[in-house]
């Protein structure tokens, strides 16, 4: 016997445009308006101004001076732009490798418990904590005289002084660890999963499928446009990292954790809003590389 | 069957959107104003907005300290005088420096900012600030209201900081601030027989104090990085130290940095600070403890007494104070404070005091920036403040509740004496106290190079990879090479100031920096000559004297 979802997919396709009254096309671009006004004001207009601003001298007031590329050589020279990229793409990289499936091998370990432990497990799972309080708890968890974790590894474990945050090689790790415990988009393959029907599964296992089976099968390619989605964020959001690592590191040690985010807001501390500018530009075009690569090597339809 | 979801149709779309607009127009229409308070007459022409401290509105409430209703009288004597003007609260934080930058270039900023704020703090960005046009031109209103007799000498004579090469004048004094120095536990220090930090100490007097008050739990000293960033400059290195930066004319930006020819010097420093992390375990401290300030981790540590010396500089004295619940009388015996030791050689880069002065808004008006500077030296410099202090010893009947109140001493010529209080402010502040920072402030003082040189537009390269090295110096784990930093260090600075442009004159730089290190040898022959002997005068032959004659 197979399944086929086929059936249970129902399509109302949309009228062709032309088939459209013109009343109904303009109360259309109404309801959208809202959408595009702000995506205008706070998407487009700020990305061009952007844009702009990176080939000039960007002053905060007075004359603004076309440069050309004249902001772009001075980035290409200096020797902290390429270290901010590459902690960038490294902490994106590790970042999204050790926090990303985790939590889908757990939203689906959370669905096979009995309903009452699944609702528990759920809220301490994913408790919506204030992200400077969980800040301020996690400085004091890796504090290198006081705090927990040095405790552990000494006292406990009977490890020699660890390093944490003070390590140039291992501060990236420590500062990802804490996303691995507490990654809040989970709840979305838990949203995901619930919403497929029990039929699949009731199915597959009168098919003789086990767990992982079902896994396989059913869940991940049914959680497939969620994971698509929350990846793509993921992507977007870890090479844009800045709150997180400034509070916890500042950058440090030796620049070792300092994003381009990171540098550009030092850029413009320094007065220098050209530059920052344009490291923000040369941000968003990587970004936006990677996801015209993401978006042409993955697909999210469930039946490709 | 289930129930249809509530649908919306195009008309109540529109309609909430109609809602949406109108209730939109209507904030805008209010203004979005916080608290305000006006003059009597009912034509206020002129509105200053302000974003709190040092200038509020008038304190409300029924439990108002002292401090508050003294202010508030003081506050509506300037109104009465000055008719058709109103003052404004805003909700807006001064002190965030992207918030602050923002608000310039969009023309909300308050009426009022402190100057460092924009300025990264330091001479030569207070300076290239004013030169971008971020603060207001006060020359003419500043002269017209008589703003230099209501300073203290020594302030008045300090003018980096408000005030350029050319006399042009952006800010106003407001505060007179010590360098940074610590704050010591006095029963702590006697417990290892010390009544007083000697005035000429060390840091490596510093680390034997440190390793005596180290009891228990209890740490000798609290710090932080930027300690290891008050220890370097000792030996003259820093990102802008006198042995580690030197000026090369005509070549883009004006300087480039030399972090090896010293390099031994680093070393030294580095194994100075890391002997006190490492093996001595004095220092409570922690690689993400940054805060300077009496309200961080490393004050709290003091406060707590789980250390017996913390950083900070003489203004924490009152909000310590306040944060411990004491008396000044009572803090004045719980702790002291010192000025930063000085180097092996003798020398120290640290200032007696600096000027913490206020820049205005470049948009204000003519009669609006007039208003704004007569407030502002009204309460902080002229007859408000000798107001508030009367007020508040007629209040208390204490004298030291004025200091408690007020940060002592005063950028004004109430330092010592107020009419109408009796006694002197140093007796009130607390003896011992009063007795170390007047002999701090008395210092002679080292040139600073902004006060020779014209302003820089392009700031040039950031102290960036400086911090770098410096967390790693401090507290990494992982093995490095001091020296190899340092060759690094070197090259990315210079490799960065090549692509800087310079925007000020070649020859009134030279001029100025030939003046510059002429007094800096005279100040240094007098006051470190073992710095001057071993250390400058090579530096001078080798960096200065080819160029500059």
């Amino acid at each position: 016997m197979t399944v086929s979802t086929d059936s249970m997919v129902q399509t109302s396709p949309a009228p062709p445009l032309a088939d459209v009254s013109p009343r109904r096309r303009w109360t259309n671009w109404l309801f959208v308006l809202p959408a595009i006004l702000f995506q205008f004001f706070w998407g487009w207009y700020p990305m061009v101004v952007a844009i702009f601003l990176s080939l000039t001298n960007a002053p905060i007031r007075g004359q603004v001076t076309f440069r050309g590329f004249e902001n772009y050589l001075r980035l290409s020279a200096d020797p902290l732009v390429p270290m901010a990229f590459r902690v960038t793409l490294l902490y994106g990289f590790l970042s999204i490798a050790l926090t990303f499936f985790i939590p889908i091998l757990v939203a689906i370990l959370l669905m096979e418990m009995p309903p009452k432990t699944m609702r528990i497990m759920m809220i301490l799972w994913y408790l919506p904590l204030s992200g400077i309080a969980s800040t301020l708890f996690w400085q004091y968890l890796y504090n290198e005289q006081f705090g927990i974790f040095q405790w552990i590894a000494t006292a406990v474990l009977g490890l020699p002084r660890q390093a944490f945050l003070s390590s140039e090689r291992w501060v990236l790790f420590w500062l990802i660890v804490p996303g691995i415990l507490m990654y809040g988009p989970g709840l979305y393959y838990i949203a995901g999963l619930q919403s497929i029907p029990k039929s699949y599964y009731e199915a597959a296992e009168i098919e003789g499928a086990g767990f992982w089976r079902k896994i396989w099968t059913i869940s991940l390619p049914r959680l497939r446009p969620i994971i698509s989605m929350t990846l793509l964020f993921s992507i977007i959001g870890t090479l844009q990292e800045f709150t997180w690592i400034d509070l916890m590191t500042r950058g440090g040690p030796n620049g070792a954790s300092r994003t381009v985010v990171m540098y550009m807001f030092t850029l413009l501390d320094n007065g220098r809003y050209g530059d920052a500018t344009a490291l923000a530009v040369m941000l968003f075009a990587l970004i936006m590389f990677l996801v015209l690569i993401y978006r042409a090597t993955f697909k999210s339809d469930l039946d490709v | 069957m289930t129930n249809p979801s509530p649908r919306i149709s195009r008309r109540d779309f529109l309609r909430l959107m109609a809602l949406g607009a109108g209730a939109t127009a209507l904030y805008a229409c209010t203004g979005g104003k916080g608290i305000s308070t006006e003059s009597g007459s009912p034509t206020a022409k002129i509105t200053l907005r302000t974003a709190g401290w040092p200038i509020d509105v008038p304190f409300t409430g029924e439990n108002l300290t002292p401090f508050q209703r003294a202010y508030n009288k003081a506050f509506q004597q300037w109104l009465d005088m000055n008719p058709g003007v109103s003052v404004e609260q805003i909700e807006f934080n001064v002190w965030a420096a992207d918030a602050l930058r923002t608000a310039v270039a969009g023309g909300t900023a308050p009426f009022h900012y402190p100057i460092g704020v924009l300025g990264s703090w330091n001479v030569p960005g207070i300076q290239a600030s004013f030169a971008e046009g971020l603060f207001a031109n006060l020359t003419a209103v500043f002269e017209k209201q008589g703003i230099l007799d209501l300073l203290d000498p020594k302030v008045a004579a300090s003018t980096s900081r408000w005030k350029t090469k050319d006399g042009v004048i952006f800010g106003i004094p407001y505060e007179i601030v010590s360098s940074e120095g610590f704050f010591f536990n006095r029963a702590h220090l006697a417990e290892i027989g010390l009544e007083e930090i000697p005035p000429d100490w060390t840091w490596q007097d510093l680390r034997e104090i440190a390793l005596k008050l180290t009891r228990g739990d209890r740490k000798g000293l609290a710090m932080a990085a930027y300690v290891l960033d008050w220890i370097l400059p000792t030996y003259g290195i820093d990102f802008d130290g006198l042995l580690s930066r030197y000026p090369v004319p005509g070549r883009s930006f004006n300087w480039r940095w030399d972090f090896t020819t010293f390099v031994d010097d680093i070393v030294e420093g580095v194994n100075l600070w890391r002997a006190m992390y490492l093996e001595d375990q004095s220092v409570y401290t922690d690689p993400n403890y940054w805060d300077f300030s009496q309200n961080g981790q490393l004050a709290a540590a003091f406060y707590q007494e789980k250390a017996s010396m913390t950083p900070g500089i003489h203004l924490f004295f009152s909000d310590m104070a306040n944060k411990m619940g004491k008396t000044i009388p009572e803090m004045d015996a719980f702790a002291g404070f010192a000025r930063q030791p000085f180097g092996p050689l003798g020398y120290s880069y640290q200032l007696p005091f600096s000027v913490s002065a206020w820049a205005f808004n470049p948009d204000l008006k003519a009669d609006e920036l007039e208003k704004a500077v007569s407030l502002f030296a009204y309460m902080t410099l002229g007859d408000g403040f000798k107001t508030i202090a009367q007020e508040i010893y007629n209040i208390t009947g204490d004298p030291s509740e004025i200091v408690r109140a007020i940060r002592w001493p005063f950028a004004n010529k109430y330092s010592h004496e107020i009419p109408g209080v009796p006694g002197t402010l140093d007796e009130a502040t607390g003896k011992r106290y009063a007795a170390t920072i007047n002999t701090l402030f008395s210092q002679p003082k080292l040139p600073e190079v902004g006060e020779y040189i014209p302003a820089e537009v392009n700031r040039g390269p950031g102290d960036t990879p400086w911090y770098d090295k410096l967390t790693r110096w401090a507290y990494s784990t992982d093995p490095f090479d001091v020296k190899a930093d340092a060759a690094e260090l070197e090259n990315i600075l210079n490799q960065q100031a090549k692509t800087f442009p310079s925007s000020v004159d070649q020859n009134a730089f030279a001029e100025g920096i030939h003046r510059y290190y002429q007094d800096v040898a005279a100040y240094l022959q007098a006051h470190a000559p073992r710095f001057y002997e071993e250390r400058f005068k090579p530096f001078y032959d080798l960096r200065i004297k080819p160029e500059f004659g």
